[in-house]
C-alpha cells in the first residue's frame, strides 16, 4: 500500500510540474499580447521608476567603462521605443507619454549618453554629422528613438536634428562598400547596421517620404546577400572592417534583434530571419520558451555568455529569449509569446507596487528592453503629422 | 507533510523578501551584466534567488501536488484500517 502512496505522490508531481508552472508564469501574457492598456502602462510605469532616478554607470557594473555607458543609452532608447509603442497602441496617452520619450532622448544626447561613443571615436557622434565615420550605433539608435517620438509627436523637437542623422547614415551606408557602417572604429556588427537602416525608414514613415526607399532596399540587399549565414539563416554578429568576412558566429542575441529592428523596413526579411531563429533557436522546457544563442550543433560556442548574450544556462540566452518577445509579437505567434512571457515572468521576478511593474532581475535596462519588446508592433501608424 | 509544508511556506517568505531587497537595491542592472566587476553578493544573491523562484514555481506546484495525493491516499488507508 505504502509503494501505491509513493507511485500516486510521484506521478502527482511530475503532473504538477509539467503542467501548472508554466501556465501560471504566463497569465499576463495574453493581456500584454492583446495590447492591454493598463498592462502596458504598468510596464511604463515600472521604467519610468528608473528614468527619474539618475541612470548611469554606476547602475550597472558591467566591468567596463564601455559597456556601461552603452547600457545608460541602451535603457534610455529601448524606453523611448516602449513608450512610444504604447502611445501609439493608446493614442490617448500620446500628450503624456511625449514628454516622457523627449526627456529620454534628452538624455541620449546628453554628455554622460553620448560618452561611450565619443570615447571610443575621439569625437562626438553629433559632431561627426558632417563627416564619413561610423558612430553607427549611437546615431542609429539615437535616430530610431527620434523616429518613434516624431511618430508620437508630429511637433517633436528633435525632428530636425533627426532629419540631420537620417542624411548622415543613409551617406555612411551608400558609400560603404561592404554596405555597413563601424560601430567603433575596427568593429563592425550587423545588428547595429539593422538599427541605423531602421531609423531612416522610420524618419521617412513619420514624415510621409520615400526619399530614402533606395538605400534602405540597397543596404537591406546587402545585409540579406552578405551577412545571413547560408547554413542556418541567422544574422552574423559580427564581420572584418575590410572584407566583411564573419568575424563572429551567427547568433540569437544579434539575429532577434534584428528581427525587431527590420521590422520597421522590411517586414518580409524581418519575417524570414524570425522563421530561421524560430526554427534554429527555439526550445520549450516544461512548457517554458526559451531561444538559444548559438544554433544546435554549433560547438565550442555555448560556454557563460558575453555582454551581447547576457547570462546563459545550457546554451539559452536572456537577450536571445528576451528580444525573440518582440518577434513573436511582431509576427503573429501568440503561443510562443506566452512561453518566452513564461520564462521571463519566472526568472525576471515582477515586482507589482503602485501600479508600476517591475522586474526585480531586469534593472533599468532589462526593464526597459522588457518593455519595447512585449509592446513591439507588427505595423506602425504613419505619423499625424505625416505629408501625403 | 507538515514539515514539507512548513518548508515551502519558507521558501515563498524568502522569495518575497529578496526579491524586494534586491529590487530596492538595484541589483537587477548588476545580475545582468555579469561582467568581472560585478559584486559578489550581487552573483550569490542572484543564485539564490533565481533557485528559490525555480523550487517555488517550478517544483512547487508538483510538490503540493504529490502532499495532497499523498494525504489522500494516507487518509484513505486509515479509514479502511478502522473499518
Amino acid at each position: 500500500m505504502r509503494t501505491a502512496r509513493v507511485v500516486l505522490s510521484l506521478v502527482a508531481f511530475v503532473v504538477g510540474v509539467a503542467l501548472v508552472p508554466s501556465r501560471v508564469s504566463s497569465r499576463g501574457a495574453a493581456s500584454l499580447y492583446d495590447d492591454d492598456a493598463a498592462t502596458q502602462q504598468a510596464l511604463v510605469q515600472g521604467v519610468a521608476t528608473w528614468l527619474d532616478a539618475p541612470v548611469d554607470a554606476a547602475s550597472f557594473g558591467t566591468g567596463s567603462e564601455l559597456f556601461d555607458g552603452e547600457w545608460v543609452f541602451g535603457a534610455q532608447m529601448m524606453a523611448t521605443m516602449g513608450i512610444g509603442q504604447v502611445a501609439l497602441a493608446h493614442p490617448e496617452l500620446a500628450a503624456t507619454y511625449g514628454p516622457r520619450m523627449d526627456a529620454c532622448i534628452a538624455r541620449m544626447l546628453a554628455a554622460a549618453g553620448a560618452a561611450f561613443d565619443a570615447r571610443s571615436w575621439g569625437e562626438e557622434g553629433i559632431a561627426s554629422l558632417d563627416g564619413e565615420r561610423g558612430h553607427v550605433a549611437y546615431l542609429g539608435y539615437l535616430n530610431l528613438a527620434i523616429g518613434m517620438h516624431r511618430l508620437v509627436d508630429p511637433t517633436s523637437r528633435h525632428a530636425a536634428l533627426g532629419d540631420r542623422i537620417t542624411r548622415t547614415l543613409a551617406r555612411r551606408l551608400d558609400a560603404s562598400p561592404l554596405g555597413l557602417v563601424e560601430t567603433y572604429p575596427g568593429e563592425i556588427y550587423p545588428v547595429d547596421n539593422t538599427a541605423a537602416i531602421a531609423s531612416i525608414a522610420l524618419r521617412d514613415m513619420a514624415v510621409g517620404e520615400d526619399v530614402h526607399d533606395a538605400t534602405v532596399a540597397r543596404a537591406l540587399g546587402m545585409i540579406r546577400a552578405r551577412y545571413i549565414d547560408p547554413a542556418n539563416g541567422l544574422l552574423v554578429q559580427a564581420v572584418e572592417p575590410g572584407s566583411g568576412a564573419p568575424r563572429d558566429a551567427a547568433r540569437g542575441s544579434g539575429t532577434l534583434l534584428a528581427v525587431y529592428f527590420v521590422s520597421f523596413a522590411d517586414h518580409a526579411l524581418s519575417r524570414a530571419l524570425w522563421d530561421a531563429a524560430t526554427r534554429e533557436l527555439d526550445h520549450s522546457v516544461l512548457g517554458f520558451g526559451v531561444m538559444r544563442e548559438y544554433p544546435a550543433g554549433h560547438g565550442g560556442h555555448d560556454g557563460h555568455g558575453d555582454i551581447d548574450s547576457g547570462p546563459m544556462l545550457f546554451g539559452y540566452g536572456v537577450s536571445a529569449t528576451g528580444f525573440a518577445l518582440a518577434g513573436a509579437r511582431i509576427h503573429g505567434d501568440a503561443g510562443r509569446f506566452g512561453r518566452l512571457y513564461a520564462t521571463v515572468h519566472l526568472f525576471g521576478a515582477p515586482i507589482d507596487r503602485g501600479g508600476a511593474r517591475r522586474f526585480a532581475t531586469g534593472g533599468p535596462l532589462g526593464d526597459a528592453i522588457l518593455l519595447a519588446m512585449t509592446t513591439a508592433r507588427a505595423k506602425l501608424p504613419a505619423s499625424a503629422g505625416a505629408r501625403s | 507533510m507538515k514539515r514539507a509544508a512548513i518548508a515551502l511556506l519558507s521558501l515563498a517568505i524568502l522569495e518575497i523578501v529578496l526579491g524586494r531587497v534586491l529590487d530596492a537595491w538595484g541589483f537587477g542592472g548588476k545580475l545582468l551584466a555579469m561582467g568581472p566587476h560585478t559584486p559578489p553578493w550581487a552573483l550569490a544573491a542572484g543564485l539564490l534567488f533565481v533557485v528559490a523562484r525555480v523550487l517555488l514555481f517550478v517544483a512547487g506546484p508538483g510538490a503540493v501536488l504529490a502532499l495532497a495525493v499523498w494525504g489522500a491516499a494516507s487518509a484513505l488507508t486509515r479509514r479502511r484500517a478502522r473499518s
